[in-house]
């Protein structure tokens, strides 16, 4: 995990035909095109997931993977199972729909297996009926629809080529925000570069831990350009009666202990960005105060008669999780925040308000079990952040000086090794070796806490390791190797799965089984009935909290949202008898 | 094996799809991946003014439209592929859309076969035709769209 420049991005094309590898090694030479090696012979693409494999597992693997949707290969060459189909009219069925949807089994298996890997997923459909699916697995979805309108297809796919692998190279961090490489993070940032120099009022949604204030603070204010300040205000913490007060200001005499003219948060953000946290706690009076500031620019201090104008870009935040899809009608468009919808519905958030947060251009925080492909790299910036504290930095010195090792030197000297290969490879004076089964546990762990949490049981494991673990040693190679202690980190993990409440909003309040007594328990007549109801019973209840989101349901039962696991449940759901429109 | 022009390439026979045509829609899906898709690959947002790289393009996309080991297959080798295993599926104004794809390949067929000795004005009336060919392409996937929602 320690940071090394690349001469050249490397590219595999996984297509049936070779012309987008000659297309790309023609019009892009500074990409390094894979070579490809089958049956004695050397190619610039692969043809099939058995020819991919090698190169995706290898040493070198790509940095980006170029993926066609449709192959026309023999039954022993696709996927899932490589196995010939036969010439009846079912087989034929098999087949048609496996070399149509090959694209997304190479996909699927290609995120077990390689997570970290950028993906552009090329079609000619017009109206990509897997799109979806393409999305869950983190692919960028590329079509050609648009680009045979006019000028050559080809060209336009490299340009969005470069673009990924721009998105890709640009600094994962801006301030304290991790943005990751993943797709869903570089759509946000495509997202955030368009909307932050706007002045209209922005709606950031997401679980908690997902950094939607570092979001504001690091990224929206700075792009915003506006010389003002950027104020933070948390909607959840001010009593109901001193809200509007803390918001707008108020005069001298107007409540009890008003001892002079106060200006609100408003005020204090004038020309700057206002960023109203957990908005969906912000009580009914001061939600029609917050919409007549948004709508007619004027506020109006708590005792005073007179309306001022403001210059604050309101900025608001929802700790929720993200749906697909909201029921009331006037959210239909939005269709954005679950948690905001379900208070519209119940009347509790002005639909409204709402609407003036424009919710249709929602930044979407994922939360961290969904973008899992980041973690390498969320773990090596963490690594140097404890790296780069001071305190730290003198405490692994002695351990370093205890050991024989030389001073490490400050910039890029050490390493995060998650694996006894990368330790050995390790080309730096010092190396925090965190054993592979506890790497794999992390990469597995839900992450309710999200980043926040990731980062917190990661700096803490560094730290027991520097200040309580076993010490140092010198290894063959010169290196300084800290260990970190395995059962730690997996007692942090347990701790975490154990104490962290769910999001709110997001979370899976009661699902706990039946023997609590609270949720219904079901009948039957015979024992294999009953045990049909209960799983009936538990579907129903995880589909009821999950929102009708399958994906959820299955990261719930699972740990993993992936699109497999979500058709999984919904085939299981379906075959118990239920239905997802009954159940809504 | 059939020779295509000066270049010396192979064409292979159209190879039979092994897979059943069933629905109208994903058949005409097909023909847009393996004809639309292809026959202007390699075209430049701005058209060559060199008649070489014209002539050479033309060549990468239409006589050479889809390759595997065994050879190459020419943009009218692809539709007649297609054609065999899905035409008879489209009747009425869709099929009338296919009989106006294959008036284009028809004279794209022609030119292909020259396409070593074209002319400049013969060259740009390929490129119009390869033009022509994706967009009815296009059309007849979307028309085929529709149809299967009604």
């Amino acid at each position: 995990m320690s940071a090394r420049t690349r001469p050249r991005a490397r590219v595999l094309v996984i297509d049936d035909q070779p012309r987008t590898a000659e297309l790309l090694a023609r019009e892009a030479p500074e990409l390094e095109i894979q070579t490809v090696r089958s049956g004695g012979e050397a190619r610039a693409h692969a043809r099939s997931w058995r020819e991919a494999a090698p190169v995706l597992e290898g040493r070198r693997p790509p940095d980006v993977v170029v993926l066609d949707l449709r192959f026309d290969l023999p039954d022993e060459q696709l996927l899932p199972d490589e196995r010939a189909l036969g010439e009846s009219a079912a087989a034929r069925r098999l087949r048609r729909e496996r070399r149509d949807r090959q694209g997304l089994f190479i996909l699927e298996r290609l995120r077990r297996r390689r997570p970290e890997i950028a993906v552009l997923l090329t079609t000619a459909y017009e109206e990509i009926p897997f799109e979806q699916e393409a999305l869950e697995l983190k692919a960028d979805a590329f079509t050609y629809a648009a680009a045979e309108e006019e000028s050559g297809s080809g060209r336009l796919l490299v340009s969005r080529l470069r673009r990924i692998l721009e998105e890709r190279a640009a600094p994962q961090r801006t301030g304290r925000f991790f943005w990751g490489t993943s797709a869903a993070m570089r759509e946000l940032r495509r997202k955030v570069s368009a909307l932050a120099p706007t002045p209209m009022p922005l709606l950031v949604t997401g679980p908690t831990g997902t950094g939607k204030s570092l979001l504001v603070r690091d990224v929206i204010h700075p792009l915003s350009g506006r010389p003002g300040a950027f104020v933070a205000f948390d909607c959840a913490t001010v009593p109901e009666g001193l809200l509007q007060a803390a918001l707008f200001g108020a005069l001298r005499g107007s409540f009890t202990g008003a001892v002079a003219d106060r200006p609100g948060v408003f005020e204090a953000a004038a020309d700057g960005t206002l960023f109203l946290d957990e908005i969906e706690n912000l009580a009914p009076d001061a939600q029609k105060m917050l919409l007549t500031a948004l709508n007619d620019g004027t506020i109006r201090r708590l005792g005073s008669a007179a309306e001022t104008p403001h210059t604050a870009r309101v900025v608001a935040a929802s700790n929720a999780a993200l749906a697909h899809a909201a029921s009331n009608a006037a959210l239909t468009h939005a269709a954005s925040n679950a948690a905001l919808g379900r208070r519209t519905a119940e009347g509790s958030f002005r639909s409204d308000l709402l609407m003036r947060l424009n919710p249709s251009l929602a930044l979407e925080l994922p939360p961290l079990s969904q973008r899992r492909e980041d973690l390498p790299e969320l773990a090596r910036l963490t690594a140097s952040a404890f790296w780069d504290n001071p305190r730290h930095r003198r405490a692994i010195a002695s351990l370093v000086r205890a050991a024989g090792g030389p001073d490490p030197e400050p910039a890029d000297a050490f390493t995060l090794a998650v694996s006894e290969r990368e330790a050995r490879d390790s080309a730096s004076a010092v190396v925090f070796v965190l054993p592979g089964k506890a790497w794999a546990a992390m990469q597995r762990h839900p992450w309710p806490g999200n980043l926040r949490q990731f980062e917190m049981i990661l700096a803490d494991s560094l730290a027991a390791a520097v200040y309580a673990g076993p010490g140092a040693s010198l290894d063959r190679g010169g290196r300084v190797r800290i260990p970190l202690d395995p059962r730690m980190l997996f007692d942090l993990l347990a701790g975490a799965r154990a104490s962290e409440p769910p999001p709110s909003g997001a979370g899976f309040s009661g699902f706990a089984g039946f023997g609590s007594g609270s949720a219904e328990r079901p009948r039957a007549s015979s024992v294999a009935g009953f045990r049909r109801e209960l799983e009936r019973s538990a579907l129903r209840a995880l589909f009821r909290e999950a929102g009708g989101d399958f994906a959820r349901m299955a990261e719930r039962m699972t740990g993993s949202a992936s699109a497999k696991e979500a058709r999984a449940v919904r085939l299981r759901f379906n075959k118990l008898g239920l239905s997802a429109r009954d159940e809504k | 094996m059939s020779q295509i022009g000066d270049f010396g390439l192979p064409a292979r026979p159209p190879a039979p799809y092994a897979w059943a045509a069933m629905g109208v829609s994903e058949a005409a899906e097909r023909l847009r991946h393996d004809l639309a898709k292809a026959i202007r690959f390699s075209a430049p947002e701005v058209p060559e003014t060199e008649t070489e790289a014209l002539r050479e393009r033309l060549h990468a996309d239409v006589a050479t439209t889809r390759r595997d080991d065994s050879g190459s297959q020419s943009a009218a080798e692809v539709f007649d592929a297609w054609r065999l295993e899905e035409g008879r599926h489209f009747a009425g104004a869709l099929g009338r859309r296919v009989d106006d794809i294959a008036s284009a390949i028809e004279e794209v067929r022609g030119l292909t076969v020259r396409l070593p000795s074209l002319s400049r004005p013969e060259l740009e009336r390929l490129d119009a035709l390869t033009r022509r060919v994706a967009s009815e392409c296009r059309a007849l996937a979307s028309e085929a769209r529709r149809d299967s929602r009604r």
